[in-house]
């Protein structure tokens, strides 16, 4: 039988591995978790896009490490024709020496490249040109290059390659070739003199020590432009790092890949590699990552679906739901590769280039037991076929998405500063695989899809283009009847009362129509005084719930209401000026913040404009709302919020009769200790919200990140969306949540929340979403999850399950029973509550495919089984 | 079989009355023989180095109950030992977390493949798979049950055994001449081992899965040609000369292997499995032959923490022999009497549920260890060294760093006994010299020893150079008045409080759950008489501390019961558990039946369920998160310090530094042999380093990093004296968290049995109302203050001997301690 070609690949690596080499156990420097952010577009993106979500992660990172990937590059930019860019590899060298270069020219480029290009590339003398550089980045050279004939027949030749294509015997020579020029040159133990950054083709990567931003700052890529990017914050546990050697990304050839996480398996995955013939130079297991990609997809040529299979394998309750066909395939590549695949948690982006297609991709992979966040986003604006843009996204933080579509939109008036859709992603999931790419080629533009190449579609739809419809201008009396509808709910009952009209006129309306007409609310409401409250209030109302856009985007919706919220704030009296004695509102800033008093009688609320306040310590705005709050402030809103974590934090027990409302991009632990406040997000929330939550009221209008009510002992809790991994985990006491779409996984595992029917808690699911017609439609399934309810003693889940799919497979400890008169009678009020919030009415809620139904047909009970290990007693004998 | 769940049905299985058991148990109310207790009543007996008399009451009680074995206090064993005594196993924190997979909370899969054989698969340009699958063999577990060690035959063994493979779904190794048509509806679970010269299995129409064959390369290419569809497996002794043989075995396309050692678990060269198997292991790696063969060990394999280190050691699976027939209740060789089983058999329904029960027990334990080395794949433990600390190397690091050495013999012991009350970590001597403290206030007399146990490693392995020269009868004692003693706490130089301590040390977290009140507010009573701190532990904050709230610490672990705003606002110093040293990587875990009403209140939780905290932190998977979590506690209280309590992983140093960048004021390092109210047996001793081992390496890395004068290093985990705080500052400390020793200056005598509610004789470790009136507060406040206060004058006394005016000139001077050779 024929060699396999890529055994033959491999056995041409045996010489890269010595038996005596080296063999490391544990990574050079443990590292945790990063900020990254990776897009994709259709269209070429400028690095300074990357620089507001990078400086707003920097709390991912320490400064140890940034870098950046690029592919999808402008041939001039890089000073090459477009066949060359496509045609040549780009060997990026860092020196760390400059001195080396000539060595390593002379050993390593020079006699085995055709160079068609080579220079070194743009960077500040001085490195401290760049604020808050410490470290001097290496010098980095970029040779545009091609094997040489006669060296690529030679190292065919060696090794009995001649059967391979000749550009997969091309790709090899180059990763071999660097990989020996690192051995010589870096190599974890010996001198650390230069290295390879990156040596794909219309690909490069750059790193250095420090932050992502200053990446693109010393560097000079601020109008440098690519189809993908990545910027990714590094951790290293290690304090003092040199040189960027261990920075992320690392290379395969055409790709790139960052990582968050660690491998609980590290050792064990070096002797997997080790077995063909792949050395490990950097010690990091980002570089182990890359290598376990490159070697399947690159060597052993495995379709992507297999590849990701290998990487975070289908396990559990999502595979026993899988086709028998593609569980016998998966249990295949599972027995093939278990050794092979990297364990803890970790999430891997990656950047690859495909220059023959024409394509380049930007990929998210999540390990199995969703342990890192990560969040995909798309948004796309069709507007004709030369000026369409689409973009996908990829982030440690929904904040980072939207710092990124903010810059772009502040540029370019097709992107809007919220995408159209995000969403979280769980490894190994039979839903979706847990990983997806966006695939941006000329010919194609964007695609994504997930790990089985199902498409992930956004509904057609219209955005707002701010470049046609300049605001202010009321053509031919189109403004009339907003004027009159407005002006009778100012009259007769507020905001509320124009709800069904809105839900009635949004589907037809115009852009312009919705446009102009806020644009006459922001007028109308003046600065303070029942127009303001009644304005302000109507603009809450439409950003909090969805109605039916009949087309339209509401990504752009929502830019448009933020921006007229955030004006209106900002005409609130500030808190130091004098002569504002009437006002019943103040606004605080972080210039005037010292000027911060008690309130007045006249006064009833203060707003926050968290523009320049730090994201944490002891000058956040979350720190700020505290102080006021202790100041006797009952009404706070913060508003222009940007990724700061903490809000709502720290108010204290006494917090009863306090209400903040929270608009802009609120960051983790949002709430978090609440006991007796009550807080709106208007938005989404990230990870760590409500945890240890005592008392009091939140309420969530979006989706809801990881851990959610973690510890949570009390509290009454609506989220409009659904939550991500592991919410309500270890809850205890008496917290009443209600999560209107559902959960990722691991819901309410050690549930301890007593007997809810006896004051205990419970979590109720509704399983259901509104779709973009404004109406409530049933999500696939309730619950997708593996686990719910694990090892649970107390509390309670209720479950808007009328059509049994949630199965007792999915349950370890709990047990479903049905609902009992005394449970609805428990239930009603919140849900009724809920409505009120959401506007998502009981009614439509017990209506199942038309049919109005007893609540017991449409809800059940997951409560406490008998699960033996909560019942562990020792017998006790007292003889 | 990679969806669903696993289950093993556990059903108690208790020894016939006929077949009592050699006595091992000290107490009757003991269910074994704890790490490090005497046993035999009367006799130093303890078995042979292998089986001991631990390993084999452990396993009755797993064999009787299901259950792992849990007891409260800290490990009292011997510090470190050979063969698998000599591994430990590492845990997973905060920068790569554990994994909550105990109970099923998270799924971990100890599913194994034999004979897949597979290093890539082949697809054709569609994706479709071209490459044909071997047949191989998917086991739930990694054990399989070897034949029965012994010649003469135990009745009703055999179809014991065969009854449990296939209620395990695993695979029992049987002699063919052995069987019976009887068993022929379980043939699909049996693997006939075939002696030389043999291949008829009479009577069975058997379709093997797996065939052994103990002779050569003929017999296997005979019995390939007879069962086809079967993985021949050649069944070697493990020597010196494995590594070779299995590889030539690999290399003629043979799949699986299985090596014998004998039942000390040593190879024929003497060399213990762990390393013979590791040997073969690296062979296979270095040749690209690894994937392409499974490896079944077996021999000596006798608890459930050997499954684990073999496996890490290299090995896929193991089988087990002897440990059977402990499980049915015989004592083999350690209690050196006759045994009932071999003599009088075993009811196949009792030896089967006694099987089932014993590796239910043991995958649990499995799952503790995996959970904790944060890995949800028993086949990505395979050959994982990285996830392995070994005792032998971090000990010649150590003895390095301390320096000079000298004969153990020169070390002038004062009379210590064994036997009685106490373990190895703490001899009854010193609980005798500890509770004189506590009663006078003073230094101990001096008649007994004070200063070391009998573990025989790290603090008793370690002395004060001019211990040598000294007559031990005098103890070193000075007015600490004269000394500098005091301890900062916050020495980052922000704008938080400083806080100092007049000692160097304080009280560690006891929950309310594990101790009872009448103990916490002793605790606190002394805390603030001294001026010290003491700590809420996880289980909430009761009222009545609210008066000494100064000196009371909040804990925050992973369970958050009872942490609320108003009680992280309360506090000076905000203690974030990361982990406990006696059960690194696992949660905190109180028993059922310590769950009382006023518990279950507290902690806002159901009466009478036992209440598991998760691990790790589910909001806290990577050191930055880490950060984060330091932030949010600082946000909601700007005034409170940080301090990071975790365990003793190898890469302790990385968490060290990443505290420290993290924002922490104090780390807290609690060691292996630190005390606890409830954890299993395997994680006391099996799991992270003790604490010896990890203060040079957080201090010398925080030294090297520039950082270490930033940071207050504090050490927990088995500091019994004021030789050992004085020790421990000497390695790099700046000083010490003290559990164990304040219950025992009130009267805790280390039976261990914390973890029960009735259990505690003392009343200390109870949630019993009762029994908790045994404690008086008032009186047991004052025997803490009294030991402290006897600690303060010796470590005054250590420092003048050392020349010393200030504890802070201690600090780091491990040239001043030796290291005592055996």
């Amino acid at each position: 039988m024929a060699e396999w070609a890529a055994d033959k690949i491999l056995r041409s690596r045996r010489r890269l591995i010595n038996r005596g080499d080296f063999r490391p156990r544990s990574p050079e420097a443990a590292e945790g978790g990063c900020g990254v952010l990776g897009l994709a577009a259709n269209l070429p993106i400028a690095g300074r896009h990357l620089l507001p979500a990078s400086q707003q992660m920097h709390n991912r990172g320490n400064g140890k490490g940034g870098g950046i990937a690029m592919a999808g590059l402008d041939p001039r930019q890089q000073r090459v024709d477009a066949d060359t860019l496509r045609s040549h590899y780009l060997v990026q060298v860092a020196y760390l020496e400059p001195s080396a270069r000539g060595d390593v020219e002379q050993q390593f480029i020079l006699p085995q490249f055709d160079v068609a290009q080579g220079y070194i590339i743009d960077h500040f003398e001085d490195h401290q040109q760049v604020p808050g550089l410490e470290i001097q980045p290496p010098e980095v050279w970029r040779y545009f290059v091609r094997p040489s004939e006669t060296v690529l027949a030679r190292f065919a030749e060696e090794h009995t390659l001649g059967e391979l294509p000749s550009r997969a015997i091309e790709d090899e020579f180059v990763f071999q070739n660097s990989l020996q020029l690192n051995r010589t040159y870096y190599a974890s133990l010996g001198e650390k003199r230069a290295f390879v950054l990156s040596h794909g083709r219309d690909l490069v990567v750059l790193k250095i020590v420090g932050y992502a931003e200053q990446v693109v700052q010393y560097y000079q890529l601020e109008d440098q432009v690519a189809r993908v990017w990545i910027a990714h914050q590094r951790y290293p546990t290690k304090g003092r790092v040199w040189h960027p050697g261990g920075a992320h990304p690392f290379v395969g050839l055409n790709e790139a890949l960052v990582h968050n996480g660690d491998f609980a398996n590290y050792h064990s995955l070096c002797e997997y590699l080790r077995q063909r013939n792949i050395p490990q130079l950097f010690l990091t297991d980002t570089e182990v990552g890359v290598q376990l990609f490159d070697l399947w997809d690159r060597v052993y040529r495995y379709p992507l679906e297999i590849t990701l299979e290998a990487m975070a394998p289908t396990t559990e309750h999502d595979f026993s739901v899988l086709p028998p066909k593609k569980q016998q395939l998966y249990r295949a590549v599972q027995a093939a590769h278990m050794h092979g695949s990297p364990d803890g948690p970790w999430f891997f982006i990656l950047a690859r280039s495909f220059p023959d297609e024409d394509r380049w991709e930007l990929l998210g992979i999540t390990d199995t037991s969703m342990l890192r966040p990560q969040v995909f986003a798309l948004y796309e604006n069709l507007v004709g076929a030369e000026d369409s843009v689409q973009i996908g996204l990829i982030a440690s933080e929904r904040q980072a998405i939207h710092a990124c579509l903010r810059s772009l939109s502040a540029e370019d008036a097709r992107f809007q500063a919220l995408p159209d859709r995000t969403w979280v992603a769980r490894g190994g999931s039979h839903t979706d695989g847990g990983a997806f790419r966006f695939s941006v080629s000329r010919r194609d533009g964007l695609v994504c899809a997930d790990k089985f190449e199902r498409p992930v579609r956004l509904a057609p739809g219209e955005h707002f283009d701010r470049r046609q419809h300049g605001p202010g201008h009321d053509a031919a009396g189109l403004l009339d009847p907003w004027q009159r509808r407005f002006l009778h709910a100012y009259d007769n009952g507020g905001p509320p009362e124009i709800w069904p009209w809105w839900c009635e006129v949004a589907p037809q309306a115009d852009w312009r129509a919705i446009a102009s007409a806020l644009q006459w609310l922001e007028a109308f409401a003046g600065a303070s005084g029942g127009e303001w409250e009644f304005a302000f209030d109507l603009l809450t109302l439409l950003r909090d719930r969805p109605a039916g856009l009949g087309g339209k985007k509401r990504a752009s919706l929502l830019a448009l209401l933020d921006e007229r919220l955030e004006n209106l704030l900002d005409r609130l009296c500030a808190i130091e000026d004098a002569n504002g004695h009437l006002a019943s509102r103040r606004r605080l800033t972080w210039e005037a913040r010292h000027s911060l008093r008690p309130p007045e009688v006249s006064e009833r609320g203060l707003a926050l404009d968290t523009r320049g306040f730090p994201p944490e310590g002891d000058d956040s705005a979350a720190r700020w709302l505290v102080r006021a709050h202790a100041m006797g402030w009952r009404h706070l809103i913060a508003y222009r919020w940007r990724g700061g974590r903490f809000a709502a934090c720290g108010l204290g027990p006494a917090s009863a009769g306090t209400r903040l409302d929270l608009y802009g991009d609120v960051g983790d632990y949002a709430a978090s200790g609440l006991d007796g406040a009550e807080v709106h997000l208007h938005g989404d929330g990230q990870d760590q919200v409500g945890q240890i939550l005592k008392s009091g009221m939140l309420v969530i209008h979006g989706d809801v990140g990881q851990t959610f009510l973690y510890g949570a002992k009390g509290g009454e809790v609506y989220v409009r969306g659904s939550a991500a991994g592991r919410p309500l985990i270890n809850a205890t006491g008496r917290p009443r949540a209600v999560i209107n779409g559902t959960c990722l996984d691991y819901l309410a595992e050690s549930f301890m929340a007593g007997d809810p029917l006896r004051g205990g808690g419970f979590a109720i699911v509704n399983g259901v979403t509104t779709g973009d017609d404004g109406r409530l439609q049933p999500l696939d399934s309730p619950y997708p999850g593996g686990n719910l309810f694990s090892l649970a003693s107390g509390g309670t889940v209720y479950l808007r399950d009328p059509k049994c799919l949630v199965s007792e497979a999915q349950l370890n400890g709990g047990v479903f029973a049905e609902l009992s008169g005394e449970d609805w009678a428990l239930l009603e009020p919140y849900l009724l509550q809920n409505e009120r919030l959401f506007g998502i009415c009981l009614q439509d809620l017990l209506t199942v495919e038309g049919q109005l139904q007893p609540p017991r047909q449409v809800y059940r009970r997951v409560q406490v089984g008998r699960l033996e290990a909560l019942h562990e007693r020792e017998e006790v004998s007292d003889g | 079989m990679s969806g669903g769940r696993y289950h093993i049905p556990i059903a108690p299985a208790p020894l016939p009355a006929k077949a009592a058991t050699a006595p091992f148990r000290i107490a009757e109310g003991d269910n074994y023989v704890k790490y490090g207790h005497p046993v035999f009543e009367g006799t130093e007996q303890r078995g042979d180095t292998h089986w001991t008399a631990e390993i084999i009451t452990q396993t009755w009680y797993q064999a009787e109950t299901g259950r792992i074995p849990i007891s409260g206090a800290g490990y009292g064993g011997r510090f470190a030992g050979e063969g698998f005594d000599d591994l430990w196993l590492d845990m997973s924190e905060i920068v790569r977390p554990t994994r909550d997979g105990i109970h099923g909370r998270e799924v971990i899969s100890t599913e194994v493949d034999l004979g897949a054989g597979l290093t890539s698969l082949e697809f054709d340009s569609q994706g479709r798979l071209l490459t044909r699958m071997p047949t191989w063999i998917t086991l739930p577990i990694p054990v399989v049950l070897d034949t029965l060690p012994l010649d003469l035959p135990i009745p009703g063994g055999l179809e014991a055994v065969i009854r449990a493979a296939r209620l395990l779904d695993t695979l029992a190794l049987v002699d063919p001449a052995a069987l019976s048509s009887a068993d022929q509806p379980s043939t699909h679970w049996l693997a006939p081992l075939l002696p030389p010269g043999s291949f008829d299995v009479p009577r069975l129409e058997w379709e093997a899965r797996l065939v052994e064959v103990e002779a050569d390369r003929q017999q296997a290419a005979e019995a390939r040609a007879r069962y086809p569809a079967a993985l021949i497996v050649p069944r070697l002794v493990l020597s010196p000369e494995s590594p070779q043989s299995v590889l030539d075995w690999a290399r003629s396309g043979t799949r699986v292997v299985h090596l014998v050692a004998d039942e000390m678990a040593r190879d024929t060269a003497g060399r213990t499995l762990a390393d013979a198997v590791h040997q073969v292991h690296t062979r296979l790696v270095d040749e690209a032959m690894r994937d392409r063969v499974t490896l079944i060990v077996s021999g000596g394999i006798a608890a459930a923490e050997h499954m684990a280190k073999a496996i890490a050691c290299g090995a896929d699976l193991v089988a087990i022999d002897h440990v059977m027939l402990a499980a049915w209740g015989c004592g083999l060789w350690a209690d050196r009497g006759p045994c009932r089983t071999e003599r009088e058999g075993v009811d196949p329904a009792w030896g089967s549920q006694r099987l089932l029960n014993l590796i239910n027990a043991w995958r649990d334990q499995l799952l503790e260890a995996l959970g904790a080395m944060g890995m949800r794949e028993v086949r990505r433990l395979r050959g994982d060294i990285g996830r392995t600390i070994r005792h032998r190397t971090e000990e010649a690091e150590f003895r390095r760093y301390v320096g000079s050495a000298v004969p153990m013999a020169r070390y002038p012991y004062l009379p210590t006994t064994q036997g009685g009350e106490g373990d190895l970590r703490w001899p009854p001597t010193l609980l005798q010299s500890s509770q004189e403290q506590a009663r006078t206030g003073r230094p101990p007399s001096g008649s007994v020893e004070y200063r070391v146990g009998l573990s025989g490693g790290g603090f008793d392995r370690v002395a004060f150079a001019f211990e040598l020269e000294a007559d031990p009868a005098q103890v070193p004692s000075s007015d600490p008045a004269g000394f500098e003693l005091s301890l900062s706490l916050n020495r980052r130089g922000d704008a938080r409080p400083a806080i100092y301590l007049p000692l160097p040390w304080y009280g560690a977290g006891m929950s309310y759950g594990s101790v009872s009140l009448a103990v916490m507010l002793a605790r606190a009573r002394a805390a603030q008489h001294l001026g010290l701190f003491t700590s809420t532990g996880e289980g909430g904050y009761p009222e009545e501390l609210v008066p000494y709230a100064d000196w009371v610490i909040t804990q925050v672990a992973t369970g958050l019961f009872g942490v609320r705003e108003e009680t992280l606002l309360r506090a000076r110093l905000i203690e974030i558990k990361y982990a406990q040293g006696a059960k690194p990587g696992l949660g905190g875990h109180l028993l059922g039946n310590k769950n009382t009403a006023s518990v279950a209140q507290l902690r806002e939780a159901v009466q009478g369920t036992s209440l598991f905290s998760p691990f790790p932190f589910h909001s806290v998977y990577s050191v930055e998160d880490h950060k984060k979590h330091v932030d949010w506690l600082k946000q909601v209280n700007p005034r409170a310090l940080i301090s990071v309590k975790v365990s003793t992983p190898t890469d302790v140093d990385m968490v060290a530094v990443g505290s420290y960048y993290a924002g922490a004021h104090v780390l807290h390092l609690d060691g292996a042999y630190g005390g606890t109210g409830a954890a299993p047996e395997i994680a006391k001793k099996n799991i992270a380093m003790p604490i010896e081992y990890a203060i040079p390496k957080v201090h010398r890395f925080l030294t090297a990093e520039g950082v270490r004068d930033e940071l207050t290093v504090m050490a927990s985990g088995g500091l019994r004296t004021a030789w050992d705080v004085a020790k421990a500052i000497a390695l790099g400390a700046d000083g010490a968290i003290l559990g164990t020793a304040e219950l025992v200056a009130i009267g805790c005598t280390r039976v261990g049995q914390c973890e029960k509610g009735l259990g505690c004789p003392f009343g200390i470790t109870t949630t019993d109302p009762e029994l908790a009136r045994k404690i008086d507060p008032a009186e047991a406040w004052q025997k803490i203050v009294n030991l402290y206060t006897a600690w303060a004058w010796q470590l005054a006394g250590i420092l003048q001997r050392l020349g010393l005016r200030s504890v802070h000139q201690l600090r780091g001077r491990s040239d001043l301690l030796v290291y005592l050779e055996s």
